[in-house]
Protein backbone atom coordinates (compact mmCIF):
# COMPACT_ATOMS: atom_id res chain seq x y z
CA UNK A 1 0.00 0.00 0.00
CA UNK A 2 1.74 3.17 -1.13
CA UNK A 3 1.44 6.12 1.23
CA UNK A 4 1.67 9.78 0.29
CA UNK A 5 4.24 11.93 2.00
CA UNK A 6 4.55 15.60 2.71
CA UNK A 7 7.05 15.74 -0.15
CA UNK A 8 4.34 14.71 -2.64
CA UNK A 9 1.98 17.58 -1.92
CA UNK A 10 1.92 20.92 -3.68
CA UNK A 11 3.72 23.38 -1.37
CA UNK A 12 1.58 26.21 -2.72
CA UNK A 13 -1.70 24.72 -1.58
CA UNK A 14 -3.71 27.25 0.42
CA UNK A 15 -4.41 26.76 4.09
CA UNK A 16 -7.81 25.16 4.42
CA UNK A 17 -9.61 24.87 7.72
CA UNK A 18 -12.28 22.28 8.41
CA UNK A 19 -15.15 24.71 7.91
CA UNK A 20 -13.91 25.85 4.52
CA UNK A 21 -13.34 22.25 3.53
CA UNK A 22 -16.94 21.40 4.40
CA UNK A 23 -18.18 24.43 2.48
CA UNK A 24 -16.31 23.42 -0.65
CA UNK A 25 -17.55 19.87 -0.37
CA UNK A 26 -21.12 21.16 -0.10
CA UNK A 27 -20.63 23.33 -3.18
CA UNK A 28 -19.58 20.30 -5.13
CA UNK A 29 -22.39 18.13 -3.84
CA UNK A 30 -25.08 20.71 -4.52
CA UNK A 31 -23.82 21.24 -8.04
CA UNK A 32 -23.39 17.58 -8.78
CA UNK A 33 -26.53 16.21 -7.17
CA UNK A 34 -28.80 19.02 -6.00
CA UNK A 35 -31.48 18.15 -3.50
CA UNK A 36 -35.14 19.18 -3.48
CA UNK A 37 -36.33 22.10 -1.46
CA UNK A 38 -38.24 21.06 1.63
CA UNK A 39 -41.97 21.36 0.68
CA UNK A 40 -42.91 23.00 3.98
CA UNK A 41 -40.17 25.57 3.68
CA UNK A 42 -41.11 26.22 0.09
CA UNK A 43 -44.75 26.76 0.99
CA UNK A 44 -43.82 29.19 3.75
CA UNK A 45 -41.48 31.05 1.45
CA UNK A 46 -44.10 31.20 -1.29
CA UNK A 47 -46.87 32.44 1.00
CA UNK A 48 -44.57 35.11 2.38
CA UNK A 49 -43.77 36.28 -1.13
CA UNK A 50 -47.41 36.29 -2.19
CA UNK A 51 -48.46 38.46 0.71
CA UNK A 52 -49.13 41.97 -0.48
CA UNK A 53 -47.57 44.49 1.93
CA UNK A 54 -49.45 47.32 0.23
CA UNK A 55 -52.90 45.74 0.41
CA UNK A 56 -55.67 47.94 1.79
CA UNK A 57 -55.70 47.97 5.58
CA UNK A 58 -58.66 46.74 7.60
CA UNK A 59 -59.98 48.88 10.50
CA UNK A 60 -58.40 46.45 12.97
CA UNK A 61 -55.06 46.79 11.23
CA UNK A 62 -55.28 50.57 11.42
CA UNK A 63 -55.93 50.42 15.17
CA UNK A 64 -53.15 47.94 15.77
CA UNK A 65 -50.68 49.84 13.61
CA UNK A 66 -51.35 53.01 15.60
CA UNK A 67 -50.89 51.12 18.88
CA UNK A 68 -47.62 49.68 17.63
CA UNK A 69 -46.44 53.10 16.48
CA UNK A 70 -47.11 54.56 19.91
CA UNK A 71 -45.45 51.63 21.65
CA UNK A 72 -42.36 52.03 19.50
CA UNK A 73 -42.25 55.68 20.54
CA UNK A 74 -42.38 54.71 24.19
CA UNK A 75 -46.09 55.23 24.87
CA UNK A 76 -48.03 52.18 25.93
CA UNK A 77 -47.50 48.51 25.26
CA UNK A 78 -47.94 46.27 22.26
CA UNK A 79 -47.41 42.55 21.90
CA UNK A 80 -44.99 43.14 19.03
CA UNK A 81 -42.90 45.69 20.91
CA UNK A 82 -40.93 43.04 22.75
CA UNK A 83 -40.29 41.28 19.47
CA UNK A 84 -39.10 44.52 17.91
CA UNK A 85 -36.83 45.16 20.87
CA UNK A 86 -35.44 41.63 20.68
CA UNK A 87 -34.71 42.09 16.99
CA UNK A 88 -33.04 45.41 17.64
CA UNK A 89 -30.94 43.99 20.46
CA UNK A 90 -29.94 40.97 18.42
CA UNK A 91 -29.07 42.99 15.35
CA UNK A 92 -27.14 45.82 17.00
CA UNK A 93 -26.77 45.26 20.75
CA UNK A 94 -24.32 48.16 21.07
CA UNK A 95 -26.65 50.78 19.67
CA UNK A 96 -26.92 53.64 22.11
CA UNK A 97 -30.40 54.59 21.01
CA UNK A 98 -32.41 51.51 21.85
CA UNK A 99 -36.13 51.12 21.46
CA UNK A 100 -37.85 52.68 24.46
CA UNK A 101 -38.88 50.55 27.37
CA UNK A 102 -42.61 50.57 28.05
CA UNK A 103 -43.81 52.78 30.89
CA UNK A 104 -44.46 50.66 33.96
CA UNK A 105 -47.39 52.73 35.25
CA UNK A 106 -49.03 55.80 33.77
CA UNK A 107 -47.99 58.76 35.92
CA UNK A 108 -50.04 61.96 36.33
CA UNK A 109 -48.20 64.85 34.80
CA UNK A 110 -47.20 67.52 37.34
CA UNK A 111 -46.79 70.98 35.98
CA UNK A 112 -43.75 73.00 37.01
CA UNK A 113 -45.55 75.79 39.06
CA UNK A 114 -47.30 73.19 41.23
CA UNK A 115 -43.96 71.52 41.90
CA UNK A 116 -42.37 74.88 42.88
CA UNK A 117 -45.21 75.61 45.32
CA UNK A 118 -44.78 72.18 46.82
CA UNK A 119 -41.05 72.74 47.36
CA UNK A 120 -41.66 76.17 48.94
CA UNK A 121 -44.31 74.78 51.26
CA UNK A 122 -41.95 71.98 52.27
CA UNK A 123 -39.11 74.43 53.00
CA UNK A 124 -41.30 76.73 55.11
CA UNK A 125 -42.73 73.79 57.05
CA UNK A 126 -39.25 72.45 57.75
CA UNK A 127 -37.99 75.83 58.95
CA UNK A 128 -40.98 76.25 61.24
CA UNK A 129 -40.54 72.76 62.64
CA UNK A 130 -36.86 73.39 63.36
CA UNK A 131 -37.61 76.70 65.00
CA UNK A 132 -40.29 75.11 67.17
CA UNK A 133 -37.88 72.36 68.17
CA UNK A 134 -35.22 74.87 69.15
CA UNK A 135 -37.70 76.84 71.22
CA UNK A 136 -38.91 73.70 72.98
CA UNK A 137 -35.35 72.71 73.82
CA UNK A 138 -34.03 76.09 74.82
CA UNK A 139 -37.04 77.54 76.64
CA UNK A 140 -36.95 75.18 79.65
CA UNK A 141 -33.24 75.87 80.00
CA UNK A 142 -33.84 79.59 79.83
CA UNK A 143 -36.64 79.28 82.36
CA UNK A 144 -34.41 77.19 84.58
CA UNK A 145 -31.61 79.72 84.35
CA UNK A 146 -34.10 82.51 84.91
CA UNK A 147 -35.39 80.77 88.01
CA UNK A 148 -31.92 80.24 89.36
CA UNK A 149 -30.63 83.62 88.32
CA UNK A 150 -28.88 85.30 91.25
CA UNK A 151 -30.16 88.46 92.81
CA UNK A 152 -27.78 91.07 91.49
CA UNK A 153 -28.32 93.26 94.52
CA UNK A 154 -27.21 90.52 96.88
CA UNK A 155 -24.09 89.56 94.92
CA UNK A 156 -20.89 91.35 95.70
CA UNK A 157 -19.51 92.05 92.29
CA UNK A 158 -16.17 93.52 91.71
CA UNK A 159 -16.61 97.21 91.14
CA UNK A 160 -14.90 99.08 88.41
CA UNK A 161 -12.02 100.94 89.94
CA UNK A 162 -9.07 103.03 89.12
CA UNK A 163 -5.74 101.50 88.32
CA UNK A 164 -3.99 104.06 90.46
CA UNK A 165 -3.56 101.80 93.47
CA UNK A 166 -1.98 99.16 91.31
CA UNK A 167 0.59 101.67 90.23
CA UNK A 168 1.15 102.80 93.69
CA UNK A 169 1.51 99.33 95.12
CA UNK A 170 4.09 98.19 92.64
CA UNK A 171 5.65 101.39 91.52
CA UNK A 172 9.10 99.85 91.57
CA UNK A 173 8.47 97.61 88.58
CA UNK A 174 8.95 98.35 84.95
CA UNK A 175 5.99 99.82 82.96
CA UNK A 176 5.32 96.58 81.08
CA UNK A 177 5.12 94.66 84.37
CA UNK A 178 2.59 97.12 85.64
CA UNK A 179 0.46 96.77 82.51
CA UNK A 180 0.54 93.00 82.92
CA UNK A 181 -0.57 93.22 86.52
CA UNK A 182 -3.42 95.55 85.59
CA UNK A 183 -4.60 93.24 82.79
CA UNK A 184 -4.39 90.22 85.06
CA UNK A 185 -6.38 91.95 87.82
CA UNK A 186 -9.03 93.05 85.37
CA UNK A 187 -9.33 89.54 83.97
CA UNK A 188 -9.73 88.13 87.45
CA UNK A 189 -12.50 90.71 88.19
CA UNK A 190 -14.24 89.81 84.99
CA UNK A 191 -14.10 86.08 85.76
CA UNK A 192 -15.39 86.62 89.29
CA UNK A 193 -18.26 88.72 88.07
CA UNK A 194 -19.17 86.18 85.47
CA UNK A 195 -19.11 83.29 87.94
CA UNK A 196 -21.19 85.33 90.37
CA UNK A 197 -23.81 85.99 87.72
CA UNK A 198 -23.92 82.31 86.72
CA UNK A 199 -24.31 81.32 90.34
CA UNK A 200 -21.29 79.09 90.40
CA UNK A 201 -19.10 80.91 92.73
CA UNK B 1 -52.54 15.33 -18.17
CA UNK B 2 -50.56 15.45 -21.42
CA UNK B 3 -48.23 18.27 -22.33
CA UNK B 4 -50.70 20.27 -24.40
CA UNK B 5 -53.42 20.04 -21.75
CA UNK B 6 -50.90 21.03 -19.13
CA UNK B 7 -49.86 24.05 -21.17
CA UNK B 8 -53.50 25.03 -21.71
CA UNK B 9 -54.14 24.88 -17.97
CA UNK B 10 -50.97 26.85 -17.35
CA UNK B 11 -52.01 29.53 -19.80
CA UNK B 12 -55.33 29.92 -17.99
CA UNK B 13 -53.45 30.37 -14.72
CA UNK B 14 -51.16 32.93 -16.33
CA UNK B 15 -54.13 34.96 -17.57
CA UNK B 16 -55.76 34.91 -14.16
CA UNK B 17 -52.48 35.86 -12.49
CA UNK B 18 -51.97 38.76 -14.88
CA UNK B 19 -55.48 39.91 -14.03
CA UNK B 20 -54.34 40.19 -10.39
CA UNK B 21 -55.31 36.75 -9.05
CA UNK B 22 -52.57 35.94 -6.55
CA UNK B 23 -53.84 32.43 -5.99
CA UNK B 24 -53.31 31.69 -9.66
CA UNK B 25 -49.81 33.09 -9.50
CA UNK B 26 -49.23 31.03 -6.36
CA UNK B 27 -50.28 27.90 -8.23
CA UNK B 28 -47.79 28.64 -11.01
CA UNK B 29 -44.95 29.23 -8.56
CA UNK B 30 -45.90 26.19 -6.52
CA UNK B 31 -45.51 24.13 -9.66
CA UNK B 32 -42.25 25.60 -10.97
CA UNK B 33 -40.52 26.92 -7.82
CA UNK B 34 -39.02 23.63 -6.65
CA UNK B 35 -37.57 23.08 -10.10
CA UNK B 36 -35.98 26.56 -10.09
CA UNK B 37 -34.44 25.76 -6.73
CA UNK B 38 -33.16 22.32 -7.71
CA UNK B 39 -31.83 22.97 -11.17
CA UNK B 40 -30.99 26.68 -11.31
CA UNK B 41 -30.33 28.15 -7.89
CA UNK B 42 -28.88 25.47 -5.64
CA UNK B 43 -26.26 24.20 -8.10
CA UNK B 44 -25.07 27.72 -8.90
CA UNK B 45 -25.16 29.22 -5.45
CA UNK B 46 -23.93 26.17 -3.58
CA UNK B 47 -25.86 26.42 -0.33
CA UNK B 48 -29.49 25.69 0.51
CA UNK B 49 -29.77 28.89 2.55
CA UNK B 50 -28.53 31.08 -0.30
CA UNK B 51 -30.66 29.20 -2.81
CA UNK B 52 -33.76 29.71 -0.67
CA UNK B 53 -32.99 33.39 -0.36
CA UNK B 54 -32.58 33.56 -4.13
CA UNK B 55 -35.88 31.77 -4.68
CA UNK B 56 -37.62 34.20 -2.38
CA UNK B 57 -36.14 37.15 -4.27
CA UNK B 58 -37.14 35.49 -7.53
CA UNK B 59 -40.75 35.30 -6.36
CA UNK B 60 -40.75 38.96 -5.40
CA UNK B 61 -39.44 39.94 -8.83
CA UNK B 62 -42.00 37.70 -10.51
CA UNK B 63 -44.77 39.40 -8.54
CA UNK B 64 -43.48 42.81 -9.55
CA UNK B 65 -43.06 42.03 -13.25
CA UNK B 66 -45.55 39.36 -14.11
CA UNK B 67 -47.65 41.76 -16.13
CA UNK B 68 -44.69 42.06 -18.54
CA UNK B 69 -44.72 38.35 -19.35
CA UNK B 70 -45.94 37.44 -22.82
CA UNK B 71 -47.28 33.95 -23.28
CA UNK B 72 -44.99 31.55 -25.15
CA UNK B 73 -45.67 28.13 -26.57
CA UNK B 74 -43.23 26.56 -24.14
CA UNK B 75 -45.04 27.95 -21.12
CA UNK B 76 -43.96 30.22 -18.29
CA UNK B 77 -40.98 28.28 -16.96
CA UNK B 78 -38.33 29.73 -19.34
CA UNK B 79 -39.34 33.22 -18.25
CA UNK B 80 -39.24 32.25 -14.58
CA UNK B 81 -35.82 30.68 -15.12
CA UNK B 82 -34.46 33.90 -16.59
CA UNK B 83 -35.68 35.83 -13.56
CA UNK B 84 -34.02 33.26 -11.27
CA UNK B 85 -30.77 33.39 -13.25
CA UNK B 86 -30.70 37.19 -12.92
CA UNK B 87 -31.17 36.89 -9.16
CA UNK B 88 -28.39 34.28 -9.01
CA UNK B 89 -26.18 36.59 -11.04
CA UNK B 90 -26.69 39.43 -8.58
CA UNK B 91 -25.86 37.14 -5.67
CA UNK B 92 -22.78 35.76 -7.37
CA UNK B 93 -21.51 39.27 -8.04
CA UNK B 94 -21.87 40.18 -4.37
CA UNK B 95 -20.27 37.00 -3.06
CA UNK B 96 -17.23 37.22 -0.80
CA UNK B 97 -15.92 33.68 -1.14
CA UNK B 98 -15.29 31.37 -4.01
CA UNK B 99 -18.25 29.55 -5.50
CA UNK B 100 -18.24 27.02 -8.29
CA UNK B 101 -19.81 29.45 -10.73
CA UNK B 102 -18.66 32.85 -11.83
CA UNK B 103 -20.98 35.69 -12.88
CA UNK B 104 -19.74 35.16 -16.44
CA UNK B 105 -21.27 31.68 -16.44
CA UNK B 106 -24.70 33.08 -15.62
CA UNK B 107 -24.38 35.89 -18.15
CA UNK B 108 -23.66 33.32 -20.83
CA UNK B 109 -26.71 31.30 -19.81
CA UNK B 110 -28.87 34.39 -19.94
CA UNK B 111 -27.64 35.16 -23.46
CA UNK B 112 -28.48 31.65 -24.48
CA UNK B 113 -31.91 31.84 -22.87
CA UNK B 114 -32.76 34.85 -24.99
CA UNK B 115 -31.79 33.05 -28.17
CA UNK B 116 -33.77 29.83 -27.67
CA UNK B 117 -36.99 28.76 -26.05
CA UNK B 118 -37.14 25.29 -24.51
CA UNK B 119 -39.70 23.57 -22.38
CA UNK B 120 -39.36 23.23 -18.64
CA UNK B 121 -38.16 19.62 -18.59
CA UNK B 122 -35.56 20.25 -21.28
CA UNK B 123 -34.30 23.32 -19.46
CA UNK B 124 -34.10 21.43 -16.19
CA UNK B 125 -32.05 18.68 -17.80
CA UNK B 126 -29.80 21.29 -19.36
CA UNK B 127 -29.28 23.09 -16.07
CA UNK B 128 -28.51 19.95 -14.11
CA UNK B 129 -26.10 18.73 -16.78
CA UNK B 130 -24.44 22.13 -16.95
CA UNK B 131 -23.78 22.14 -13.20
CA UNK B 132 -22.37 18.63 -13.26
CA UNK B 133 -20.18 19.54 -16.18
CA UNK B 134 -18.87 22.49 -14.20
CA UNK B 135 -17.90 20.14 -11.39
CA UNK B 136 -16.14 17.78 -13.77
CA UNK B 137 -14.36 20.69 -15.35
CA UNK B 138 -13.08 21.83 -11.98
CA UNK B 139 -11.92 18.36 -11.01
CA UNK B 140 -9.92 18.18 -14.21
CA UNK B 141 -7.82 21.09 -12.98
CA UNK B 142 -6.47 19.24 -9.96
CA UNK B 143 -4.34 16.15 -9.45
CA UNK B 144 -6.29 13.04 -10.59
CA UNK B 145 -5.84 11.39 -7.19
CA UNK B 146 -7.29 14.49 -5.56
CA UNK B 147 -10.14 14.40 -8.04
CA UNK B 148 -10.74 10.74 -7.25
CA UNK B 149 -10.75 11.44 -3.53
CA UNK B 150 -13.32 14.21 -3.96
CA UNK B 151 -15.44 12.20 -6.36
CA UNK B 152 -15.64 9.16 -4.08
CA UNK B 153 -16.00 10.84 -0.72
CA UNK B 154 -17.84 14.07 -1.56
CA UNK B 155 -19.87 13.38 -4.70
CA UNK B 156 -20.60 9.70 -4.32
CA UNK B 157 -20.52 9.80 -0.51
CA UNK B 158 -18.64 6.55 -0.18
CA UNK B 159 -17.11 5.62 3.18
CA UNK B 160 -13.58 6.65 4.10
CA UNK B 161 -12.53 3.02 4.24
CA UNK B 162 -13.86 2.26 0.79
CA UNK B 163 -12.35 5.39 -0.71
CA UNK B 164 -9.01 4.69 0.98
CA UNK B 165 -9.02 1.11 -0.30
CA UNK B 166 -9.81 2.29 -3.78
CA UNK B 167 -6.93 4.75 -3.70
CA UNK B 168 -4.61 2.15 -2.19
CA UNK B 169 -3.83 4.12 0.97
CA UNK B 170 -4.63 3.86 4.64
CA UNK B 171 -7.71 5.63 5.98
CA UNK B 172 -5.57 8.15 7.83
CA UNK B 173 -3.66 8.91 4.66
CA UNK B 174 -6.90 9.23 2.75
CA UNK B 175 -8.05 11.92 5.17
CA UNK B 176 -4.92 13.88 4.40
CA UNK B 177 -5.35 13.35 0.67
CA UNK B 178 -8.93 14.59 0.81
CA UNK B 179 -7.87 17.63 2.79
CA UNK B 180 -5.21 18.45 0.21
CA UNK B 181 -7.69 17.78 -2.57
CA UNK B 182 -10.06 20.36 -1.20
CA UNK B 183 -7.25 22.86 -0.80
CA UNK B 184 -6.22 22.22 -4.39
CA UNK B 185 -9.80 22.73 -5.54
CA UNK B 186 -9.97 26.01 -3.72
CA UNK B 187 -6.76 27.10 -5.35
CA UNK B 188 -8.20 26.14 -8.74
CA UNK B 189 -11.35 28.14 -8.03
CA UNK B 190 -9.43 31.23 -6.98
CA UNK B 191 -7.26 31.01 -10.07
CA UNK B 192 -10.06 30.00 -12.37
CA UNK B 193 -12.08 33.18 -12.75
CA UNK B 194 -10.17 34.14 -15.87
CA UNK B 195 -10.22 30.65 -17.32
CA UNK B 196 -13.95 30.04 -17.51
Amino acid sequence: MSELTQRDSDPDLPELDAEEERRLAALLRHAFAPTEIDPTRHERLLLAALEDPLAEASPEELVESERLRQALEGHGEHENLRLARALSAAFAPSLERALPEPALEPKPRISRPARVIFYRFAAVSTALSLAAGVVLLVLPELRKHAAEAPDLASIALAQSRSTAELFRANSAGAPSDRIDRIASARSRDLRDNRYALWGVR
Amino acid sequence: MDDSAELTAERALVERAQAGDREALGALLRKHGPRLYRSVLLPRLGSPATAEEALSRTYVKVLERFDQFTWQAVGVYPWLRVVALRVALDLLRSRKRELLFEPEHIERELDQAEREAREAEALERHDLDYARERVRELLLRINPRYADAIRMRVLEERSREEAALSLGVSVATFDVVLHRAMAALRKALSEGASEV
